[in-house]
């Protein structure tokens, strides 16, 4: 295995890792000085949209900020908005509210992110896709307030990270820079729930949304060998995480749970990674491409 | 009348040989369109291998050009996927481009071609100088730059040149 030349990591680590990681942290650090209650979830929304705007002015993903026609300039305006929905839901429990926005939110992402092709054919794909993103949204954001702390957001940020794995096999960069910015600022955000416990369920329906809407345009826009098992497995691949929701698990304590509810997933993320690179390579040991 | 019907006939042939507009069929194998592209340390040759159109000289010429742009071709392998995503040309969601002229103009140094060029769905009005030449065989030649951002095309600002080399070769029969 190749490692990219040490500019191209260097300029990850600027503009896509350390930003949202730092920021992710800090915030949520931070709001356990000034408020304990709820304050893990406006953190967590806070420190989300912060860093996709600071990893979208650093690493120049869409300089006119304002969406465009492209799915990637309409992707992290949706995702902050489904996080706003969440925090409706949690920590306000306005659940008529947020979950309306919710739905609102989702009707713009089917015009604006699932291609035409596939608002008719197959007849599945619209209702599965609005049906997955709110599945996994509050189903972890459920599974977040019964068992706060390390495991949902690395759930969600490792699924993110294997998503911008797969997208840059597939040659996309675009779409990959948001996926790792959102990875990461999740990962910051978990780092910090580790040790005090900090449940950031908010922000779980505008990472989904981030989450499944990057693998559903990068399936449909990019031309690759990567199989289609590829995109939707880190999809998916965070409903294994809401076992943890069954009343058996959650009777369970420490770290065997965790094991559980992160375990499959894991998995499914590697298989996905791995169908990936076997299927497709990155011109990283020749000229870099663009 | 079997004389007068001849006599018809011919008006017809001869109205229409003086009044029909010549036209050349502009293809893959004789409109050659390249791109360059360039960034702080190298450059990328690229192009399209099917594109379909005319040129017409009817009370002055008349070009229309379509491109297939999932025939998109490049120096490099990897980056030909690249280029064919959202991240550039979006071919899935913008499978044509096309350029229809709107004035060709003769100058002292040959001739100025003004244009809708419309690419990712945007279109833009751009003029650049070309070679003409015409008679059994239309041929025109232009090297040009274009700021593809002004197309939507933004990805990789500050790392990308915005300004790409057009280089088209035309050299259709009729």
């Amino acid at each position: 295995m190749t490692l990219p030349p040490t500019a191209l990591i260097v300029e990850a680590l600027q503009q896509l890792v350390l930003p949202p990681l730092v920021i992710g942290a800090t915030l949520l650090l931070a709001s356990r000085f000034v408020a304990r209650k709820h304050s893990g979830h406006i953190a967590a929304v806070v420190a989300f949209m912060a860093s996709l705007a600071v990893g979208n002015w650093l690493a120049s993903i869409h300089p006119n900020w304002w969406p465009e026609t492209k799915r990637s300039t309409w992707l992290p305006w949706l995702a902050a908005a489904a996080t706003i929905s969440g925090l409706f839901v949690r920590p306000l429990r306005w659940n008529a509210l947020g979950y309306s926005l919710f739905a609102a939110v989702l009707a713009v992402a089917a015009i604006r992110l699932v291609p035409k092709d596939y608002h008719t054919e197959p007849l599945w794909a619209l209702p599965a896709f609005a049906l997955l993103i709110g599945l996994v949204g509050f189903g972890l954001l459920h599974l977040g307030e019964a068992q706060p702390g390390v495991a949902v957001p690395l759930l969600l940020a490792t699924s993110l990270l294997t998503a911008g794995g797969v997208i840059i096999y597939a040659h996309s960069k675009s779409l990959m820079d948001l996926t790792t910015i959102g990875g990461y600022a999740l990962i910051g955000l978990a780092i910090v729930a580790a040790f005090t416990k900090a449940d950031v369920g908010a922000v779980y329906p505008g990472a989904t949304l981030l989450l499944v809407g990057a693998l559903f345009a990068a399936y449909h826009e990019t031309y690759s060998d990567v199989p289609a098992a590829g995109f939707a497995i880190p999809a998916l691949a965070p409903l294994l995480g809401l076992v943890g929701l069954l009343p058996l698990v959650r009777r369970l304590k420490g770290w065997l749970r965790v094991a559980i509810v992160l375990g499959p997933a894991f998995i499914a993320l590697g298989v996905a990674l791995g169908l990936a690179m076997a299927n497709e390579s990155l011109a990283l040991d020749t000229e870099p491409e663009w | 009348m079997r004389s007068l019907l001849f006599a018809l006939a011919a008006t017809v042939a001869i109205a229409g040989s003086t009044f029909a507009a010549d036209t050349y069929k502009l293809d893959g194998e004789n409109t050659k369109i390249e791109f360059t592209g360039t960034k702080k340390d190298g450059k990328h040759v690229g192009g399209f291998k099917k594109v379909s159109g005319s040129a017409t000289d009817d009370k002055g010429w008349a070009i229309k050009l379509d491109i297939e742009t999932e025939s998109l071709y490049s120096d490099d392998e990897k980056l030909t996927k690249h280029l064919l995503s959202a991240d550039f040309f979006g071919v899935k969601d913008n499978p044509k481009a096309s350029f229809a002229t709107t004035k060709i103009e003769k100058g002292d140094k040959g001739y100025t071609v003004t244009g809708t060029l419309t690419l990712l769905g945007k279109s833009k009005e751009i003029s650049f100088p070309a070679e003409i030449t015409t008679g059994e065989t239309f041929k025109l030649k232009a090297e040009f730059k274009i700021d593809r951002t002004e197309f939507g095309m933004t990805y990789g600002e500050g790392k990308v040149d915005k300004e790409v080399a057009i280089k088209v070769d035309v050299a259709a029969k009729k």
